[in-house]
């Protein structure tokens, strides 16, 4: 393994442009131009779907038999999977049904960032372009820390973990790994270090029971439509343990996850009660939200009735989907966001610092702007780079029928940019946002990241049987920024479970790299602060590895990635 | 007119205090002394009647004439002619409280009782210790609604108020209002005889102290001389207290007695709703609607049950039938307008709502319809303004104000502190109106939750508890609340008991159903 780690610092020299001379800091990246050219004048992200060559298209495997699996699958990752210092693209395809089949062989995507705008589809070279399951999503990490992402892809029946081989190519390694959670309907996964041994450990949220011989039939309106989630079983979590050595053990049950039947969908992985140790939110989908506290033995305790963040005030369980976590209030306390069902509002807790959470939702205004939605992907994404974290939400609904109710309910539903005012209450940007902002879309799975490396946040989502639409962001590159890549040695090398605080005269920022996050999707692993436009000279970062090991790390340079490795010893 | 008191309270009620009433030529004339025969009778009132009109010619300033002739045409039970006799011997001699009392007793009859409760406390104004008028404006208050003053005054005259079936029910009944069931059970053991049983434990069922209505029924069960009531009565009892097997029992006894009537398979068919069993309720409603095709409370139930029970399409089909059986009901368009609302069929159900307000203006359900399916549709604006416009016109109506309260409740927007201010009140005008709906005593304690008194929260949520123990939020927030104030234990017990009525729940989740959402 430490050979692997080897070539991973050969390719942090590859896209280090200057050395700061920080301890530990190997090396800082310039933010490349846009070269696309400026987006239609005041819009905050422009589609360059078409621009950047992306054609691939999903497939549902929609059928008359209406599975819920149609209706709900479409993962999307950014990883720069050949490092070289660029984001790639890759898209989980669902897959075919009984009477859902498609003309053509249904195939993943991955798209290599080519660096001048374009995109190439190298799926089939590097060996991920086909599944032998119904695909889901993706969770991309490092998991043997040799320096070049991996990938695990859920689905139903089973999962898969490709391994990069740096080569530009992957292996499917999924049983000599022990990682194919056979038999279930996965949804959203997350990389995380639970035991803080230096490598990461995988979290698998599955969601229900599946029989794609016995459709259950159920009608709205006089119309086959999706049945009630409720009619079908939940599923346990399933907890993979990585052994080092390229093999994982399943810990479910010593860990205790396995006790959590319910719809699990969204999960996402971080120290929320800042012991140092990784903590986890899963959303489920009609059944309680969980939040499981790590208790440093192996083992979790959910505490979500404690939070009160598992249910709503009426003790019911809202059909939690995508979620992610993130300091919304700047009070250095980690906020969850959770997207839900049309009129049960997409919630916000906010955390106080101690249980319960504080539900923000109406305060906030996610209530009245989520109110009609449908809610997928998500995530805190500070797109102005102002230091206040913003939203983006995808939205789409399930049933075809409903445009014909009545109501404001549609069955394509645009997707939401909300600008957060520095106190956790959010205004609709749908006017400025761009044209992808006023369209309506099956939206599912989303994912951000800095694709031109800008130092402002792009966004992918993907919506059923459509092509993903590639979002440009015009403006965070207008403000100051910094960005940061953790480069993990005692700790797991992508560093996640890592909280970096930047702190400046008038202002601490604080984030984390999480593990999960959004639904179905995999981001950046990069941290952007946005820093306004007249930051403070004087700016400060500290990091606490996943390792425990906190560093602090002066001089650092404005507009600017820095690449920041894990000191041996302190 | 009221019905539910007799023309014998009323002969009493001006006849039994004699001794103020002496009119020389009808003395001798109340009830306590030995009746003539009913035709001897009807004869000397005729004759009585006439003398007095006669005198009242010849004498039209002696104001006993008329007194005396409004009191024999009250004993007629010809109350509109009596109150005017009363009147204008009133307007001669003002201070005549006998036959002000009269006259005030006429009007209670009439259900008149702003005019009664004014006459009376007159009358009481100079004579407090007019035990009888206490015992008219106590018997008044409780018809009015102002039970805390009912049981007071009717407490203060407990030997009057004990020589009468009517007047201790309606003494129970005001205790039964306030809470105080001990009080009404203890005023109810007064009642003596099959008759008076009866009486008393349908108010004991009214109070919705069930337990003591069905061992009151249970008592006479062998003396009561209507067996077919009775026991419609007693299964009525045992149904409302959730005891849905006894219930069964008890109708299907009655059955086998010969006196299977359409109430009597409606109500099975409940009993065997409530049992999950669906076969046999739709077979007992069949029979019911048979039995009574007119009868359209029968195809109301028939339809809120497969409602409840989520099956819209029979549920759509029982409501097009009793809309085209009904067509002047608004209750039968409501009933339309539910199923509809159910199905999510918005612009549909907001037209079946629309007609039955047309149909009837006073329909309190179907403007509720009308609101919630406008809330459904999201189309908030017009459905604040149809709670708000309801709320006004229905101020009496506790679940119209619990629900407009819910609607707001519910509004994505931010509460400022006017909007949680109305939610407040109109919650609290709900308990005042009615407080045994559990959803109200669960959202008043999830306010005072909110504001941190969990004293308060606490009082509101154990009500809400006793009130409807299946209720699972109410155990949630119960949970909340004991967390909250550091009692572990006490949070640990609701949580599982809402964990398993939530399970419970989700077991009876119908297998059909589509994914969709619905307003509360």
């Amino acid at each position: 393994m430490s050979d692997e780690r080897t070539t991973r610092r050969g390719f942090l020299g590859k896209i280090a442009t200057g050395i700061a001379g920080t301890a530990g800091m190997a090396g800082v990246v310039r933010a490349g131009p846009w070269w696309a050219g400026p987006g239609p004048q005041g819009e905050i992200f422009t589609e360059v779907t078409d621009a950047a060559g992306i054609t691939w298209k999903h497939f549902s495997g929609e059928s008359p038999d209406r599975f819920l699996i149609e209706a709900s699958s479409g993962g999307v990752a950014f990883m720069d999977y050949d490092a070289d210092g660029r984001l790639d693209i890759f898209l989980v395809n669902g897959g075919e049904t009984p009477k859902g089949k498609s003309s053509v062989p249904v195939r993943n995507a991955l798209y290599r960032n080519l660096g001048n705008g374009k995109f190439e589809d190298v799926a089939a070279k590097a060996g991920v372009d086909r599944l032998t399951f119904y695909g889901m999503g993706a969770a991309v990490a490092d998991y043997d820390n040799d320096g070049y992402p991996d990938l695990y892809v859920t689905g139903s029946p089973r999962a898969a973990l490709f391994h990069n081989q740096g080569d530009g190519t992957f292996v499917d390694v999924t049983e000599q790994a022990g990682v194919k959670n056979d038999g279930r309907w996965s949804a959203s996964a997350a990389w995380f270090d639970y035991d803080r041994d230096g490598y990461l450990d995988l979290l698998v949220s599955n969601y229900t029971q599946l029989s794609l011989e016995n459709p259950k039939v159920c009608e709205f309106n006089g119309m086959r439509t999706y049945c009630d989630q409720k009619i079908y079983q939940g599923m346990p979590l399933t907890l993979y343990h990585n052994n080092g050595d390229g093999t994982f053990t399943d810990v479910s049950h010593s860990s205790g996850v396995d006790q959590f039947i319910g719809r699990g969908l969204g999960a996402v992985a971080l120290d929320l009660d800042d012991d140092g140790w990784p903590d986890l939110f899963v959303a489920r989908d009609a059944s309680p939200n969980l939040l499981l506290i790590n208790k440093h033995d192996g083992t979790f305790v959910d505490r979500g009735d404690e939070a009160e963040i598992s249910l709503d005030e009426n003790g019911v369980a809202k059909a939690g989907m995508g979620v992610d976590a993130g300091d919304v209030l700047g009070n250095g306390h980690p906020a969850f966001v959770v997207t839900n069902f049309n009129d049960e509002f997409h919630s916000l807790f906010v955390s106080p610092g101690e249980f319960p959470f504080e539900d923000w939702t109406r305060r906030s205004h996610l209530a009245a702007l989520t109110k009609s939605y449908v809610g997928w992907g998500v995530k805190f994404l500070d797109y102005d780079n102002d230091g206040n974290l913003d939203l983006l939400i995808v939205n789409g609904h399930l049933n075809q029928v409903f445009d014909m109710v009545g109501g404001d309910v549609k069955y394509k539903e645009p997707p939401l940019l909300l600008r957060n005012n520095g106190q956790a209450v959010f205004e609709d940007m749908q006017a400025e946002a761009g044209s992808a902002f006023k369209k309506g879309y099956n939206g599912r799975g989303l994912a951000v990241g800095d694709f031109d490396n800008d130092g402002a946040t792009d966004i992918i989502f993907t919506a059923l049987d459509q092509r993903p639409v590639l979002l440009h962001n015009n403006v965070g590159a207008s403000n100051s920024w910094m960005g940061f890549l953790l480069v993990g040695t005692k700790s797991n090398r992508d560093a996640i479970g890592a909280k970096l605080t930047l702190r400046s005269a008038d202002r601490k920022l604080v984030r984390w790299i999480t593990g999960g996050s959004s639904y179905l999707s995999s981001h950046d692993k990069r941290i952007i602060f946005g820093l306004g436009p007249q930051p403070s000279a004087a700016l400060s970062l500290e990091i606490r590895w996943p390792s425990g090991q906190t560093q602090s790390v002066p001089g650092l340079e404005l507009n600017r990635y820095h690449v920041i490795r894990e000191p041996a010893s302190q | 007119m009221k019905a539910a008191t007799s023309k014998g309270l009323l002969t009493w009620l001006i006849f039994a205090n004699a001794c103020f009433f002496k009119p020389p030529e009808i003395r001798g004339h109340p009830a306590s002394q030995a009746m003539p025969s009913r035709q001897a009778q009807a004869t000397e009132e005729q004759s009585e009647e006439a003398k007095l009109r006669e005198a009242m010619k010849r004498a039209p300033d002696d104001p006993s004439y008329p007194a005396r002739l409004g009191a024999l045409l009250a004993g007629e039970n010809k109350l509109e002619e009596a109150t005017v006799y009363f009147e204008k011997a009133l307007t001669l001699n003002p201070k005549d409280f006998v036959t002000r009392r009269n006259l005030a007793a006429s009007y209670w009859q009439l259900g008149k009782l702003p005019e009664a409760r004014k006459n009376l406390e007159t009358i009481l104004a100079a004579h407090a210790d007019d035990t009888w008028s206490v015992l008219l404006l106590g018997l008044v208050s409780e018809d009015l609604g102002v039970h805390k003053t009912a049981a007071k005054l009717l407490s203060q005259v407990l030997p009057l108020v004990a020589q009468r079936p009517e007047t201790i029910c309606s003494l129970a009944r005001a205790y039964y209002h306030l809470g105080e069931t001990e009080k009404a059970r203890t005023t109810l053991q007064m009642l003596a005889g099959p008759d008076a049983t009866f009486q008393g434990g349908r108010v004991a069922a009214e109070g919705g102290d069930y337990e003591t209505a069905e061992k009151m029924f249970l008592s006479v069960r062998a003396t009561y001389s209507d067996s077919g009531r009775l026991s419609y009565n007693l299964a009525l009892a045992q149904y409302s207290g959730k005891h849905y097997a006894d219930c069964e029992k008890t109708l299907e006894d009655s059955i086998a007695e010969g006196q299977g009537t359409s109430d009597v398979y409606a109500l099975l068919a409940r009993a065997y709703q409530k049992q999950d069993r669906l076969q046999e309720m739709l077979t007992a409603f069949e029979k019911a609607i048979n039995l009574e095709p007119s009868n359209e409370a029968t195809y109301l139930d028939l339809g809120q049950a497969l409602l409840e029970k989520r099956n819209y399409g029979t549920a759509m089909e029982v409501a097009k039938e009793t809309v085209k059986r009904f067509p002047s009901s608004s209750r039968a368009y409501s009933l339309e307008g539910s199923v509809e609302l159910g199905m999510d069929v918005l612009t549909e159900a907001k037209k079946s709502y629309a007609k039955a307000v047309e149909l009837d203006p006073n329909d309190a359900k179907a403007a509720l319809g009308l609101a919630l399916t406008l809330w459904n549709a999201n189309r908030y604006e017009e459905a604040a303004r149809s709670f708000e416009a309801g709320a006004r016109k229905f101020p009496r109506d506790a679940f119209f104000q619990l629900k407009y309260a819910l609607f707001l409740l519910n509004a994505p927007e931010e509460r400022n502190a006017e909007k949680e201010a109305r939610i407040k009140a109109l919650l609290k005008k709900s308990e005042e109106l009615d407080d045994s709906i559990a959803e109200t005593h669960f959202q008043l304690g999830n306010l005072a939750m909110m504001e941190n008194n969990y004293d308060v929260a606490l009082k509101e949520l154990e009500t809400a508890a006793r009130e409807d123990p299946e209720l699972a939020k109410v155990h949630y927030a119960l949970a909340r609340v004991y967390r909250r104030m550091g009692r572990e234990e006490a949070a640990a017990g609701e949580a599982e008991i809402h964990s398993k009525l939530k399970e419970k729940e989700d077991q009876h989740v119908n297998a059909n159903a589509a994914m969709a959402t619905r307003h509360p």
